[in-house]
């Protein structure tokens, strides 16, 4: 096992790669009680269609179909449920599907060994038949249109639809009712046996425990499993153009306040550049947007937001853009608002004491951020599809200058913003 | 006197102050929005922006406030957590200390526009949580059913409360709250005695006063309250309350948190599975047990078109436990999750914090082993006993237009 050691933050991690491939992270924290683990696959909803690493051949699926196939991973084939098995142990199980991952989890203070077993035995442990999955499609369609009332997730899904046009990142995670339709026990097989073979796969233990010990748990369990290499797996991704899919859209719901949503497309750089782009954009926004920033305080006096203004970055393989939402009772006004002040960033001289006053501040929530064993684990996972370790993050931001700033505004532009209003079902003429 | 849980476990350390008072229907508008008047604007930060950067500075310290009633009181709840300063800057805790003092006792004067704007946001707030349905049928339960008792106020202030608050109102309740709320302060995570001797000086008027604050007050239910109304929702949400009268400190008390948790508190718990997993009759279903008024309600969300059946199946399992001996092997499954959460909050810096809290206040000091064997020494035959006790006092639906 490979050793890492972070001193300034008092974290140690153990590494090491198995025969199959398989990546196992270690981090015990002996004064912990609970062990948190995860255990993902580098397969979300943008990987619809890739070389298969067995005959070569270019495969395309529905959308939806990964995390379709996380629902059905919990059926076994002695038709009992996974999750209950594992409940059983005592622990909190759970699975999510994102765009470019899906996790299976646990966690728990006892029978930690045992569960892990199982974990690794039911991800290991395909199991599709056609009667399965026709009933799997009736609850996920339930669970689909539910999602369509919630108007938050309209909001978000919506200003992506605004935004992009050929990237799979426009599509729910979870697919569309039709898509989803077209999912069959062979479609999943196939899937399965690309992404969730241990190569393309990772571990991420944090807790309480002894790392020597398990990583013979974990090794014995997997070397039982007969694995063959596989070559790594290729994925096709459509090529997004520049330029904006609907400028505006306005759709009606059941909601008290009008929702605003406005987003603005920005050309995303590969692997850790990447990833730096997105902090540093994320340092920009809270220089301006945070409680402390002056647009947000602006904004708030002249009440056009409330407590619900929210901005984020979104920074996927492929994909950077900014999203604000907010509850307003005049989203024309604030929505122009929004476009002025994001366009006049382009000419700002930057506050230096601000910039490095927000520096210091995201340092300071990373620290606080390593209290939560899911967040170390989460965050561990997710920097590691970048090719670096989370608490090398410190550094990665630290390396961000005024210059890098100036650098990213350049591409912002006007034609690339998009606004949808989500406006009460009720009130025909909405009062600006 | 401070409350201390000193532990190196985490990477921050936490200052919380405890503002405690009797808890009276007239004051709840005003303690849920003074934490944030307080934070628009101060003697020395002189509006919000520079307020808020100052929290930037000190490395993203994170303010947060609540206002919560436990029991009779009402507390107010404001929280600094800083990044444990060992790790950054010594001075950093101080820092923290001169802030909170600030933050709470700067106010030589308010702004009438700063009030206007918390008093707006704390609206929107309130209407936009009026939106959510779950919470909305849950709250209209406790209108009806604890309708003259302080349990069916509503702890944020109604909307006609909030919009009757002038300035001049606030200014004087902030006068009192000064005078008579009661400071308890609490300091968690890798601090040393020179940090609490600095703490007392910063806050001198700390103290502490034991008093019964458990809520006693109840009424005898001749029968069953039913209130049904509409609303354009796709799920009916079901939500029916108990009298239980057994409270913290009561010899049944372990016990009652059992009965809960095997009845509707967890996913292995009767009704989870019966309702939700055998029958597919609701979305969401669970119990409550407040130990510190003595009651207990379930709430669920229920598929509309089999409505009765859905009751049928609550009240039968509600029944069974009532009148039939739970086998030791299904307790077991709640103590092994309630030991679980136990322990698991012991991993959350926050939530040690509160257990220390409420220990103060009911003046029992228990260590986690001790809290464990009391789970682990409750029979079946003590959750039949809580069982014998359960009064169904009110059924509250909030239907589907039919």
């Amino acid at each position: 096992m490979e050793k890492l050691v972070y001193e300034k933050l008092n974290e140690t991690i153990y590494h090491e790669t198995l025969d199959n491939g398989l990546n196992v992270y270690l981090i015990p924290k002996q004064d912990y009680h609970k062990v948190f683990a995860t255990f993902t696959t580098r397969y979300g909803s943008f990987d619809q269609s890739f070389y298969d690493p067995k005959t070569g051949k270019k495969v395309n699926q529905p959308a939806g179909i990964a995390h379709f196939l996380e629902h059905k991973m919990f059926s076994m084939p002695d038709k009992t449920d996974a999750f209950e098995n594992l409940s059983k142990f005592g622990v909190n199980a759970n699975a999510y599907t994102s765009f470019d991952r899906t996790s299976y989890l646990f966690s728990g203070t006892n029978n930690t060994k045992e569960a892990l077993n199982y974990l690794l035995d039911f991800v290991q442990t395909p199991y599709f038949t056609t009667s399965s999955v026709k009933k799997e499609q009736g609850i996920i369609d339930e669970e689909l249109r539910m999602y369509q009332d919630y108007p938050s997730q309209r909001l978000f899904y919506g200003l992506l639809q605004n935004l992009y046009i050929k990237h799979p990142v426009q599509t729910e995670i979870g697919g569309t009712v039709a898509s989803i339709k077209k999912i069959t026990a062979t479609k999943l097989y196939q899937a399965y046996d690309a992404f969730y073979h241990p190569s393309n796969m990772e571990l991420v233990l944090v807790g309480n425990f002894d790392a020597e010990e398990m990583i013979h748990v974990i090794k014995e369990n997997q070397g039982k499993k007969g694995y063959e290499k596989q070559s790594e797996i290729k994925r096709i991704m459509p090529k997004e153009p520049k330029k904006i899919n609907v400028i505006h859209k306005e759709i009606e719901m059941s909601v008290v306040m009008p929702k605003l949503g406005i987003a603005m497309k920005l050309t995303p750089e590969d692997g850790q550049k990447a990833l730096k782009q997105d902090f540093t954009l994320s340092i920009l926004l809270d220089l301006y947007f945070s409680n402390s920033g002056t647009y947000y305080n602006d904004l708030l006096k002249n009440g056009l937001i409330n407590d619900s203004f929210e901005y984020s970055t979104i920074q996927e393989n492929g994909i950077l853009s900014i999203v604000m939402t907010s509850d307003t009772n005049t989203p024309d006004v604030l929505s122009a608002k929004l476009k002025q002040m994001l366009l006049s960033l382009k000419r700002k001289k930057l506050d230096e004491t601000g910039f490095e006053r927000i520096k210091r501040g995201m340092f300071g929530q990373f620290v606080m951020s390593l209290n939560s064993l899911e967040s170390i684990s989460m965050s561990f996972t997710k920097y590691q599809s970048f090719g670096i370790s989370m608490f090398d993050i410190p550094a990665l931001i630290d390396s961000i200058t005024l210059d890098d700033i100036k650098k990213l505004t350049k591409d912002f532009n006007q034609k690339r913003i998009s606004t949808l209003f989500i406006l009460p079902s009720k009130v025909q003429n909405q009062q600006v | 006197m401070i409350l201390v849980d000193q532990t190196k476990k985490f990477k921050t350390v936490l200052i919380t102050l405890k503002f405690k008072a009797e808890a009276s229907r007239e004051t709840f508008a005003f303690r849920t929005l003074l934490p944030s008047v307080l934070r628009a604007k101060t003697n020395l930060y002189k509006n919000r922006k520079v307020f808020n950067e100052k929290l930037e500075e000190m490395y993203s310290a994170s303010l947060t406030s609540n206002t919560n009633k436990i029991g009779r009181l009402s507390v107010i709840h404001l929280q600094l957590k800083l990044v444990n300063p060992v790790l950054v800057d010594e001075a950093l805790f101080e820092e923290g200390l001169k802030f909170m003092r600030e933050y709470v006792y700067g106010h030589n004067q308010f702004s009438q526009k700063d009030f206007e704007v918390e008093k707006r946001l704390l609206l929107e707030e309130v209407i936009s949580k009026e939106n959510d349905k779950t919470r909305y049928a849950l709250t209209r339960l406790f209108d009806e059913m604890c309708k003259d008792e302080l349990y069916g106020a509503r702890v944020a202030g109604t909307k006609e409360q909030i919009e009757a608050l002038t300035l001049a109102q606030f200014k004087k309740s902030y006068q009192s709250f000064l005078k008579n709320d009661e400071l308890q302060i609490i300091l968690s995570g890798d601090v040393n005695e020179a940090q609490v001797k600095l703490a007392e000086t910063y806050f001198p008027n700390a103290s502490f006063n034991q008093t019964d604050f458990l809520d006693y007050e109840t009424k005898s239910v001749e029968s069953v309250t039913e209130i049904i109304e509409q609303d354009k929702i796709s799920q009916t949400k079901l939500n029916i309350g108990y009298r239980l009268p057994v409270r913290q400190g009561d010899s049944l008390h372990t016990a009652a948190v059992l009965f809960n948790a095997a009845l509707g508190g967890y996913v292995h718990s009767r009704l989870f599975l019966n309702v939700r997993e055998k029958h597919s009759l609701c979305y969401y279903i669970s119990s409550v047990y407040d130990a510190y008024k003595g009651l207990m309600f379930l709430y669920s969300g229920v598929d509309a078109k089999r409505l009765d059946l859905a009751i049928k199946v609550i009240n039968d399992e509600v029944n069974k436990m009532m009148t039939t001996k739970i086998s030791e092997k299904e307790l077991n499954l709640s103590k092994q999750a309630l030991i679980n959460d136990l322990k698991e909050s012991e991993d959350s810096q926050g939530a040690r914090q509160n257990v220390l809290y409420i220990q103060a206040l009911l003046n029992k000091k228990a260590s986690l082993e001790e809290r464990i064997a009391k789970i682990n020494a409750v029979t079946p035959d003590q959750l039949l006993e809580v069982g014998k006790l359960l009064v169904k006092d009110t059924v509250y639906l909030l239907d589907v237009e039919r």
